[in-house]
């Protein structure tokens, strides 16, 4: 047998992430899948998100041909 | 238009200024906004954000860029009658939302903060995204 290694340890770096953030399986025998989603969920990834869509916005608003009022 | 773009530049950068009702340009609705114009309607909705704003404050809230985003007050101190401002500046970093204030001081926000964070930029988002864009949040086209 391997040597057992803590599931998603390495998924779960870098430290700063708060314990609420982690995922700390209660069985280590029981193996849970992480969800995909499950990254894109941390705060900053959605302010990520977030800050991109409104700064496209704001582009591509600025980039429109005016149509009336010039 | 000057004047507009020098409340612009104090909202940016976070100087005092006094009460700025920030409104669609009228008379040219459909023109071309330029970014800082933007960015003012945008603080517009996001001032609002947080609740009532106290009689005499100027609150402002705002995506500055991609990674960015600006949260300034002034108004008086209702104890010693004192002008008080404060500018925060958080970061978006890989590793958590870095809140920079005046000092300067650093730190990552969490627990509640980071939280009111989340929903008050997820609430800009829906907010500028259909009042100001005229696009919907979730899927980013144009709303007809």
């Amino acid at each position: 047998m391997s040597e057992y290694s803590i599931p998603y340890a390495r998924e779960t770096e870098p430290t700063q992430q708060k314990p609420a953030a982690l995922y700390v399986p209660h069985d280590p025998e029981v193996r849970v899948d992480t969800p995909a989603s499950t990254q894109e969920q941390l705060p900053q990834n959605i302010a990520t998100q977030i800050g991109q869509q409104v700064a496209r916005f704001r582009s591509l608003k600025i980039d429109e041909a005016p149509t009336i009022g010039e | 238009m000057s004047n507009v773009f020098a409340k612009a530049f104090k909202l940016i950068v976070g100087e005092s200024a006094t009460d700025v009702a920030l409104r669609m340009p009228k008379g040219r609705p459909l023109k071309k906004l330029t970014e800082r114009e933007l960015i003012q309607l945008e603080s517009e909705i996001g001032s609002k954000l947080f609740g009532v704003v106290p009689r005499g404050h100027r609150r402002e809230f705002f995506c500055l860029d991609a990674k960015t985003w600006i949260w300034h007050e002034a108004g008086k101190d209702p104890k010693t009658g004192k002008a008080v401002e404060q500018t925060i500046r958080y970061e978006v970093h890989d590793n958590g939302i870095l809140k920079v204030q005046e000092g300067p001081r650093y730190s990552f926000i969490d627990g509640e903060e980071l939280n009111n964070f989340i929903t008050a930029i997820t609430m800009y988002h829906e907010q500028v995204a259909r009042n100001i864009y005229g696009r919907d949040p979730q899927t980013g086209q144009k709303i007809a």
